[in-house]
């Protein structure tokens, strides 16, 4: 959205081109630029180049899935409607896709299967250690909390197939980029009292020239208008460079490249907080919290329909009997969890960040009258 | 460019039958007809105006014209009809195509036993045994061996949801596929705009752009032909500058001379511009800025009274006084005719399908109509109030048992959906098939911002 920075739009990296070419343009202000990498105006802005759900992969499959990986549309479908009996779109396909978007409790007669074992990677979210926590491979932390992982961790999707693979790429895209901003930060090595604000960015993320690996040191515009309801702040802290923040609800638009028109729809996290190795060029750790039953389950399947989770095993209608089977926190009225724990792994480098110009920002709400005012220029130019 | 269109203008309308002329009169006392290039028409043709789909090619009773081009279906194969090759029969076709992954083909049809044929929904605009080629317009032969025109080549069809002059209820040319599922689109002559610029439709109207898809602007301190953008304005928006040899007015084009040897554009007396550094094509980025404007060759209908624009994640949607966001429901089906279910003259399966699993209370409750009440009143086609038997989904007669009068947009109804809580939710977006792009719903976008903004920079070509 260049228009709202108009006045301010040149980018750290235009900058420091131009001051290349210019080169008579004071070599102080130039140093200023180039040294410009970590914490400035007690500041610091990261971006994200990687998101993926914490799905711990055993070198063995059979140990974690040892009857199958899950089904996916085609094959439940086969097994729910089998060839040689009469086949109506409505006794079928709608009776599916009904089930997908409208969940009931009925038995669906197909297979399903969760992870076994008790190695998971993730965070202990509620400082307990239950019968259901994991042990953390990396560490040996007990009390994981990642049920998540329980319920989807037999779909290809979410080992090796699309999802997996495709998220990191899509998170990246210029579509719903992921940005925080750390202030009031003294150290990044120890810091007790740092705020951690989220944002949506509009710009492109820089690369190497194989277009693989995200460099730091890149701009990241902050989009204030349409992503207002993704700036949300946490307060935390940074011991031995270790990031970590209060639990709290974010709002996160998923990771999308389909294009759905909303912008991609959110995901909401309940108890969401961060864990994350900060430095000057990059921060990298886990986000942890409870994902919200719903907008999971809905965010999948709006950001890749049927056709393509059935290229990973994703069924929907047993999918969303598995989050609710393992759902562990915030019950409602009738005691059934609405949220589940999980993690994600992320990775993020630094960026600068631009905060939009307040000035422009304070003209462009005024949608309410867009439509009179296309009819005010039709007929005005009509004259 | 622009000479040239003006000496094919000429040379039409030698030969533009008198009935084309007097048609886009009349229909002009109901919509501002947006200005087109003439071009030779049959006798039996004729161009009106719309709402929303600029002008139109009609019959001479007034039925919109459509056509049905080739369409990839997600990569999973090509429906419609080639030139010169007319598939939409009276055969009905039972069984789907296979084309809807990951669904298998031959799966019998919803409602079968009284299912309409494809002619049925889509009549076949016949041409009499003696009809002769005019212009772009040809006749080709139907398997049934009657004589069809056809447009460019592709065989030419009226709507069954067209019922009065100017409607274009069979589908639109708001966005990709229409705002139907119908996978039609309504043919009409080019706009008359010089080579430089093009005509877009969005939800506000027929919206001028550059050829590159960039959007034009004008700035409230102009006057009438007369650019007061100095060299402090052009940091922000450039003129669209004209060759010297742009004619000086033609029609509600003009030039100005900025400086000597420089000409600017102009369209109804005020000065083009675009805005530097624009990114993303049709966009509103530079009407963002206080005093400047899109520019619109004709406005579409106001929204009902009420009704309000929204800031949303992915741009401005359509709500109702309380911002409560507004939807649409499209859909087609799988079979080789890709007929429409979208709409309450046709099954109600598919929409019950995703908008309660069948389940009609349920899905009343998640994506309840937009109601009216007894005072307020449609001023336009496209938005008008209609009375839903809220038993069958269907158009009753007002006061009919169990109905409720509701709005609709291009003859479909439109919805809330339960979970948005606040102006700007939009959880009901992409809802259903393929994203809600077969049997699904959208938020009524009036501003498309991120998807654009996503599709503009992503090199995908699309827009």
């Amino acid at each position: 959205m260049k228009h709202i920075i108009l006045s301010t739009q040149v980018s750290a990296f235009a900058i420091s081109a131009s001051l290349a070419l210019a080169g008579g343009i004071g070599a102080a202000q130039a140093q200023q630029v180039e040294g410009a990498v970590g914490v400035q105006n007690r500041s610091i802005g990261y971006v994200m180049v990687y998101e993926n759900r914490s799905i711990y992969q055993a070198k063995d499959q059979k140990t974690q899935c040892p009857v199958a990986l899950n089904d996916g549309p085609p094959e439940q479908f086969k097994k729910m409607f089998p060839e040689g009996t009469e086949r109506t779109v409505e006794g079928t396909r709608l009776a599916w896709e009904g089930e997908l978007w409208n969940p009931t409790a009925k038995d669906l007669k197909v297979p399903y299967y969760e992870v076994q074992g008790t190695v998971g990677r993730g965070l202990n979210l509620d400082g307990k250690v239950d019968a259901n926590d994991y042990v953390s491979p990396d560490t040996g932390e007990k009390g994981i909390d990642n049920q998540i992982f329980r319920a989807v961790g037999c779909t290809f999707n979410y080992r090796d197939g699309q999802t997996s693979t495709l998220t990191p790429q899509w998170r990246r895209a210029t579509y719903n980029i992921f940005v925080i901003e750390l202030t009031d930060v003294d150290s990044l090595q120890a810091d007790d009292d740092v705020t951690v604000t989220t944002y949506r960015g509009n710009d492109r993320l820089i690369t190497d020239a194989t277009g693989n690996e995200y460099l730091p040191g890149g701009t990241q515009t902050l989009d204030k208008r349409w992503g207002k309801r993704y700036i949300q702040s946490f307060k935390g802290k940074i011991k031995d460079g270790v990031l970590t923040t209060e639990a709290k609800d974010l709002i996160m638009p998923a990771a999308s490249v389909y294009a759905p028109r909303d912008g991609a729809p959110d995901i909401i996290y309940k108890d969401m907080r961060f864990q994350l190795n900060v430095t000057d060029t990059q921060a990298n750790g886990f986000m942890g919290g409870y994902a919200d039953v719903w907008t999971w389950y809905y965010h999948s399947h709006k950001t890749r329909d049927s056709r393509h989770q059935a290229y990973g095993g994703t069924a929907g209608p047993t999918l969303y009997r598995a989050l609710m089977k393992n759902a562990d926190a915030y019950p409602d009225a009738n005691g059934q969890n609405t949220a589940i724990s999980t993690a994600l792994d992320v990775k993020f480098v630094h960026v600068f960040v631009k905060h939009p110009d307040a000035q422009v920002a304070g003209v462009v709400t005024r949608g309410e009258t867009q439509a009179a005012e296309a009819a005010a220029t039709d007929a005005r130019t009509r004259e | 460019m622009l000479n040239l269109r003006c000496a094919t203008y000429v040379a039409a309308a030698a030969v533009v039958m008198l009935t084309a002329v007097g048609a886009s009169a009349q229909s002009q006392k109901k919509f501002p007809i947006e200005a087109y290039i003439e071009e030779p028409l049959p006798s039996v043709v004729q161009i009106l105006g719309t709402e929303v789909d600029g002008p139109v090619f009609a019959t001479a009773q007034g039925r919109t014209l459509y056509v049905w081009p080739e369409n990839d279906q997600n990569d999973q194969g090509v429906r419609g009809e080639r030139e010169g090759k007319p598939t939409c029969t009276d055969t009905v076709t039972k069984v789907t195509a296979g084309f809807h992954e990951p669904y298998p083909p031959n799966l019998i049809e919803v409602d079968v036993a009284t299912r309409p044929a494809c002619t049925s929904i889509w009549p076949p605009f016949y041409a009499d045994a003696d009809a002769k080629p005019v212009g772009k317009w040809t006749v080709i032969d139907r398997p049934d061996g009657r004589k069809q025109w056809a447009y460019e080549g592709l065989a030419a069809y009226t709507s069954f949801l067209d019922r009065e002059p100017g409607q274009v209820f069979g589908s639109g040319k708001l966005h990709a596929g229409g705002d139907s599922g119908a996978k039609r689109k309504p043919i009409g002559p080019e706009a008359d705009v010089p080579a430089q610029f093009e005509v877009v439709t969005v939800p506000l109207g027929r919206m001028l752009t550059t050829i590159t898809g960039f959007s034009v602007y004008t700035w409230d301190r102009d006057g009438n032909n007369k650019s007061n953008c100095d060299a402090s304005c052009q940091q922000s928006f450039a003129p669209v500058l004209a060759h010297a040899s742009a004619p000086r007015l033609r029609g509600d084009w003009g030039v100005i001379e900025r400086s000597p040897g420089v000409f600017q554009w102009t369209y109804r007396k005020r000065p083009l511009y675009t805005l530097i550094g624009e990114e993303q094509r049709g966009s509103f980025h530079g009407s963002d800025i206080a005093g400047w404007r899109n520019v619109f060759t004709q406005a579409a209908p106001a929204f009902p009274k009420g009704f309000t624009v929204q800031d949303a994640p992915g741009g401005q949607v359509l709500a109702n006084a309380d911002g409560r966001t507004i939807y649409i429901y499209t859909c087609v089906d799988d079979t080789l005719d890709q007929q429409i279910c979208d709409h309450p003259a046709l099954n109600q399966k598919y929409r019950l399908a995703v908008c309660g699993g069948f389940d009609k209370k349920r899905c009343a409750e998640q994506f309840p109509y937009v109601t009216a009440d007894a005072s307020e009143r449609s001023t336009s086609q496209i938005w008008a109030i209609k009375t839903i038997s809220t038993d069958t989904g269907t158009y009753v007669d007002e006061g009919a048992p169990n109905s409720a009068r509701i709005w609709t947009y291009r003859d479909r109804p439109v919805y809330y959906f339960f979970k948005d809580k606040i102006p700007g939710d939009t959880y009901g977006d992409s809802w259903g098939e393929n994203n809600g792009w077969i049997n699904g719903f959208h938020a009524f976008f009036t501003r498309e911002e991120y998807r654009k903004q996503y599709l503009d920079t992503s090199g995908s070509g699309r827009r």
